[in-house]
């Protein structure tokens, strides 16, 4: 019966402490959760306890959702609080980076870099990406979330969004190996 | 159409509403399709790096589910448990009447009666040492009406508010039990004020037991009902802050700082009299009728 349920009627079951609609929506969302957590974190058992605590917090919490967000950015909202308390002071996503990396709309080198570079050197360079510039892109390219959906988990207005989102990119260009970057010039 | 570079991420993503105009426009631009492309490229990595991590064991469901049993044995975790509310309430009109009125007492939270109390004995202690000067009928109308609002707001408009879990133990409505807490925290707090009252009356013969009663209790009837009304219907804050308010303009008007037509709109309100007495009973009946169809409330969720 909860399989055809929208996520809203599964947390309001919640709510009255049924445990099925609980288990449909840990289901539903667990694997994207973990994953983001684990893009945030670079491990992964603190991402498992990260999802762990944020499941909890849901069974615990589900009544005082307010239905002004998606129940889906919702949990990502508290995932993200989770990853971020089991980050170390330096790795945490620090929104200072947006200032420092003025966003560049423009075409340029970088993107024809980034364009000629095969998949593996891209995946290699997204390793070593800033946290705050690793969970943008988690979330616009393996969420799928709108740039008001991310707006709303990171606590930004969507301009930061579009900002943070060229400026990530343009970091994963700057990261890939140099004679990569150097064909592309 | 100018470049939709701010769009293309979107694009890639495939979450535009509209993608049809910025298709027309890729196919149509060099500059464009590279970024597409480009972004496309990190879309792909991104994704893959994603669907890469393994799903979460199904050990991680038991434990979370094992953690919950774990710290809240019983069906549904509670923020606040609810002490003794089970048990019989009583068939007969008075004892079901004092079974509520008993149980609304260990549902209150302390700090409320703590507070309040508080400042009825310090209000005492004030009104008796300027007695001599004629003051005490001033303090207590000062300070008692004060306490009964502080008490009224943080009683009857408790954030997290256990209605539900009455409403099950007992055949009892929201309604009633929001009556009768209403009722309780003004009884006691009324009742503590004629202690007061009666210890202060000696040293003020002036005004005497009615005068010094009457000083307070015809501001203690408006700033209640408000505080009452706005702390249920709004929130505690809401209700503190307007029978402060208005508190304080009863403050400056006895004290002249505020115009003649004002001060006495306020004296008015502030003077126990039929009309005030049915002002305050219509707006407490209003809320007590509204409280539980309130859509975002805290009684309604509860009950829902």
């Amino acid at each position: 019966m909860t399989m055809d349920m929208t996520d809203l009627e599964l947390l309001r079951l919640v709510a009255r402490g049924d445990e099925h609609a609980f288990e449909q929506l840990y289901a539903r969302h667990a694997r994207a959760l973990l994953a983001y957590a684990e893009g945030l974190l670079g491990e992964r058992e603190p991402a498992e306890e990260a999802l762990q605590e944020t499941f909890i917090a849901v069974w615990r919490g589900a009544d005082a959702f307010e239905g002004r967000s998606q129940v889906r950015t919702w949990l990502f909202g508290v995932c993200r609080r989770q990853a971020l308390k089991r980050m170390r002071g330096h790795e945490r996503p620090r929104p200072i980076d947006d200032v420092v990396d003025l966003p560049s709309p423009e075409p340029g080198p970088q993107a024809v870099a980034l364009a000629r570079a095969d998949a593996a050197a891209v995946a290699a360079a997204l390793r070593t990406l800033a946290p705050l510039h690793r969970e943008v892109l988690d979330l616009a390219f393996a969420a799928g979330m709108s740039h008001a959906e991310i707006a709303e988990v990171l606590g930004v207005p969507p301009g930061t969004v579009k900002s943070r989102l060229f400026n990530a990119r343009a970091a994963l260009a700057r990261a890939l190996p140099v004679e990569v970057e150097e064909a592309g010039r | 159409m100018t470049h939709p570079t701010e769009l293309l991420p979107g694009y890639a993503a495939g979450v535009l509403a509209d993608p049809a105009p910025v298709e027309a426009h890729v196919r149509g631009c060099a500059e464009c399709a590279a970024e597409a492309e480009t972004w496309e490229k990190v879309r792909s990595v991104v994704a893959a790096r994603a669907a890469a991590v393994d799903a979460p064991a199904p050990s991680l469901f038991a434990a979370i589910r094992g953690r919950i049993a774990a710290t809240e044995p019983g069906a549904r975790p509670r923020p606040h448990p609810v002490p003794r509310y089970a048990g019989e309430v009583g068939r007969r009109p008075w004892r079901r009447a004092l079974g509520l009125l008993t149980r609304q007492w260990t549902l209150v939270r302390w700090p409320v009666w703590v507070v309040s109390l508080a400042a009825l004995v310090a209000g005492g202690a004030i009104a008796a040492r300027v007695s001599s000067a004629g003051l005490a009928p001033q303090v207590l109308a000062a300070v008692i009406p004060l306490a009964a609002a502080l008490a009224v707001a943080g009683a009857c408009g408790a954030p997290r508010e256990p209605v539900g879990e009455l409403v099950a133990a007992t055949p009892t409505s929201p309604r009633t039990v929001l009556l009768a807490r209403l009722t309780l925290v003004l009884g006691v707090v009324c009742a503590a004020g004629l202690l007061v009252t009666l210890v202060i009356a000696p040293l003020e013969p002036v005004a005497g037991l009615s005068g010094l009663a009457a000083a307070w209790f015809g501001p203690l009837v408006p700033l209640s009902a408000l505080s009452f009304a706005l702390s249920v219907l709004w929130r505690p804050s809401v209700g503190v802050g307007a029978a402060m308010a208005l508190w304080l303009l009863r403050i400056l008007a006895t004290t002249g700082w505020t115009d003649r037509a004002m001060a006495a709109v306020i004296e008015g309100v502030c003077t126990p009299g039929a009309g005030v007495l049915t002002g305050a009973a219509v707006l407490v009946a209003v809320t007590v009728l509204l409280a539980p169809r309130l859509p975002q409330g805290r009684t309604h969720r509860a009950l829902s």
